[in-house]
């Protein structure tokens, strides 16, 4: 199974999604990529992410993601 | 269900509250509305932005010269869809909505299928193009021709839109925009006369570069200006780790020039649906 990094690489392959802090405000991620994200996270991960939750605090950095997709897969 | 139909928001928290209200609960959200809180409470400042909110769906108008944009935030297809049943003649200006629907076309298709069935056709569909940091800038010279518009230049510039784009799809800015990215250094201009014979307007966000307009005059499309401008603005926008555009999907020549410098294709398209309203 594909990690987050690796679906974020394949959406945006001249990044170094590690070192940011803000992906936002660094302006690698914007809310078009967001939308791809959320598509391929949901396939990868077989979850269904509400979208209460599709908002720019839970894609800004790595671990915002991973806490994310954590919390949805734990949803029956 | 028009722009007017419900009290006008004066603030973007508002409109933003609807929106987390839509997002509760929504099984199959579904959006096209991207502005952040700045732009949104600009446009509520300027008094061209309205909203309806009805079961599941918030539609958000925004009035452009002589039609509105529309976009949608929906908990379902079917909330869309019983929001877009009630739409009508734009009440606040114009007899015509676009709407933007952006993702990949496996994800736009089945949207734009809803605005199918309430009498709007795809009337373009753009995709977006990257170019990574790093990339070779061809044959740049400094070039004293290549100049940054002032804001004096933009009533010239804003004419020479009004005159090149499509309303419809371009999202053209207004002065206001203009003036701002003047301000900014952001439009690049080489003069013919009183005229611009060329124009490149760009936009910094964070480590992205976002190549929003590069148009030249017809008549002097084979003077090599289109090109001085791009080496220029390739060159200004080394610091960028990537520079993205949107160019309408079957327009060979502009994609053929992207190419040439460096751009390549992504997986996301901009379907441009439309609806024209006829006085019958």
């Amino acid at each position: 199974m594909k990690t987050i990094v690796e679906i974020l690489k394949e959406i945006r392959p001249e990044f170094d999604f590690d070192t940011s802090r803000d992906l936002i405000g660094d302006g690698m991620l914007d809310s078009f990529d967001m939308i791809t994200l959320v598509a391929d996270l949901e396939k990868t991960y077989g979850i269904l992410i509400p979208g209460v939750d599709i908002v720019p605090e839970n894609f800004r950095n790595l671990g915002a993601i991973q806490q994310l997709v954590e919390r949805c897969a734990a949803k029956p | 269900m028009t722009g007017d139909a419900t009290p006008p928001l004066r603030q973007s928290a508002g409109v933003f509250a609807a929106i987390s209200r839509i997002r509760q609960n929504a099984t199959h959200f579904t959006t096209s509305f991207f502005a952040t809180p700045e732009q949104t409470q600009g446009w509520l400042d300027e008094g061209v932005l309205s909203c309806a909110e009805s079961s599941g769906c918030l539609l958000v108008f925004r009035r452009d010269r002589d039609f509105q944009h529309l976009c949608h935030v929906a908990d379902s297809l079917e909330s869309l869809s019983e929001a877009l049943a009630t739409l009508a003649l734009p009440a606040g200006g114009g007899a015509a909505y676009t709407a933007d629907l952006v993702g990949r076309l496996e994800q736009t298709a089945p949207v734009a299928g809803v605005y199918q069935e309430h009498g709007f056709r795809t009337l373009t569909t753009l995709f977006r193009m990257f170019r990574l940091a790093g990339s070779a800038v061809m044959d740049y010279q400094p070039d004293p021709e290549v100049v940054f518009a002032e804001p004096a230049d933009v009533p010239m510039i804003a004419a020479f839109f009004d005159r090149l784009l499509n309303r419809f799809v371009d999202q053209i800015p207004d002065r206001a925009q203009f003036l701002t990215s003047a301000e900014q250094r952001a439009i690049l201009l080489i003069r013919r006369g009183a005229e611009p014979g060329g124009v490149l307007l760009f936009e910094n966000v964070g480590l992205t570069t976002l190549l929003r307009y590069w148009y030249v005059d017809e008549r002097f499309w084979h003077d090599g200006i289109g090109g001085r401008l791009i080496r220029t603005f390739l060159h200004l926008s080394g610091g960028s780790k990537r520079i993205l555009l949107w160019v309408i999907a079957d327009n060979a020549d502009a994609i053929a020039k992207y190419r040439h410098y460096g751009f390549a294709k992504e997986n996301l398209v901009d379907q441009i649906m439309f609806k024209r309203w006829r006085n019958e």
